[in-house]
């Protein structure tokens, strides 16, 4: 069976012109684990996944296939509008504090 | 949980700690998830979710729900959601349906898999077994080792009565029931390599004639956190247990409704079973207890 995050994996680092090997020391894991995810026998953690998708430079939704842009778009407001309406009180107050959480780690970051 | 899952969640749990090097109690999971970029935020309560682990693109989230009043159950909600963070393959089962955030009710009484082994992965976390076996042998047997432990780690007593089970090489027995009913039991190795035992099931009943369920009994002993000590014998909690006298002693955990009840000894008579070879022994283990075998060099 396809593993979307194998074959995610391959394509953003091939289009990023990355060898196994530096992808793997840009991202802070062993070679053999990023030859291991791209061929399906190893499942990531969330924590490989970040450290793959910064080093990549793409989203975490792009490699595990919840997104099929590997940016997150620039309509990103509209899209939250539209799923804001649809959620229910205790996940928009949730969807608010990451928000603040997301805010403050750029804010840091500048 | 297969065996095999907690070594997966002990060794990532080390591998945690050695990251950052830490090697002193009491381990702080807020300041884990603070350097991996994780921000922890009070939940509103009323879902009956202790908590819950959020993404939005690269970012993460925590949310413990604000209902939980021990500060040990609330640390270990956190690191039960960084298990879910650091765990292999969790993600898969996290976010499954398109959801972008996980509800976990951490707590020992899960039967799914991945909530299990993020559970295993809390108690290495908080409680790892070379400082937490180090601590155990400064202290004394039973419900006043926990308590100390407790302390040390800043875990609820439930957690650490777990881990003291788990980690023990006396014959422990840790039994948490509501409504005299077992929630869960953890028995230490030296008790499940002894396959004369019958084990403690969930959701079976505590056996009359014991301290606990007289103790359940009465839900204000539960409710206003009492506790009892008496002697009992492994036949009456184990069927083919044998009439050795346990200590067994009893503590209510207050609101959440649940009891605590540890049973201890000094020492197991030798059964039929001890007389395997090591060898046979060896091959009849899962990784998981292979690793934990000292090193023979």
């Amino acid at each position: 069976m396809s593993d979307i995050f194998a074959d995610r994996l391959r394509t953003a680092r091939e289009s990023r012109k990355m060898s196994q090997s530096d992808l793997a020391e840009k991202a802070g894991l062993l070679p053999s684990a990023v030859s291991h995810f791209e061929t399906g026998r190893r499942s990531p953690s969330f924590a490989n996944l970040k450290a793959l998708s910064d080093a990549l430079k793409v989203t975490t939704d792009y490699l595990i296939g919840r997104s099929d842009d590997m940016k997150v778009s620039n309509s990103v407001s509209l899209k939250l509008l539209r799923h804001a309406q649809k959620m229910s009180e205790e996940d928009l107050d949730t969807i608010t504090r990451m928000a603040e959480m997301m805010a403050n780690k750029q804010t840091k970051k500048e | 949980m297969a065996r095999r899952d907690f070594w997966r969640a002990e060794a990532q749990a080390a591998e945690v700690l050695a990251g950052r090097k830490i090697s002193t109690l009491p381990v702080d999971p807020f300041a884990i998830a603070a350097g991996e970029g994780i921000g922890c935020e009070k939940l509103k309560s009323g879902t009956g979710v202790s908590g819950c682990l959020s993404s939005a693109g690269n970012t993460f989230g925590i949310f413990y729900s604000d209902s939980i009043t021990s500060e040990g159950f609330r640390r270990f909600t956190v690191a039960h959601e960084l298990g879910h963070y650091f765990l292999e393959g969790h993600y898969k089962h996290i976010f499954a349906d398109g959801n972008s955030r996980h509800e976990s009710d951490s707590g020992f009484s899960s039967d799914d898999p991945y909530e299990r082994e993020a559970d295993a992965f809390a108690a290495a976390l908080l409680m790892p077994e070379e400082l937490f076996n180090a601590a155990c042998a400064r202290v004394q047997q039973g419900l006043k080792a926990v308590e100390t432990l407790a302390d040390k780690c800043v875990t609820s007593l439930t957690a650490t009565a777990i881990r003291y089970a788990v980690l023990s090489e006396d014959p422990i027995t840790v039994v948490c029931s509501k409504d005299n009913r077992v929630q869960f039991a953890f028995m230490s190795d030296t008790l499940k390599q002894r396959r004369d035992l019958t084990w403690i099931k969930k959701n079976s009943g505590i056996p009359e004639g014991t301290a606990t369920f007289r103790f359940n009994r009465d839900p204000k002993n539960v409710a206003q956190g009492k506790r009892v000590s008496s002697s009992s014998s492994m036949d009456v909690w184990f069927d083919c247990g044998g009439n050795l006298q346990v200590i067994e002693e009893v503590v209510g955990l207050g609101n959440y409704g649940l009891t605590l009840t540890v049973l201890y000894g000094e020492s197991l008579p030798d059964s039929e079973e001890e007389e395997e070879s090591e060898e046979e022994n060896r091959e009849n283990m899962l990784p998981s207890d292979r690793w934990r075998l000292p090193r023979e060099d």
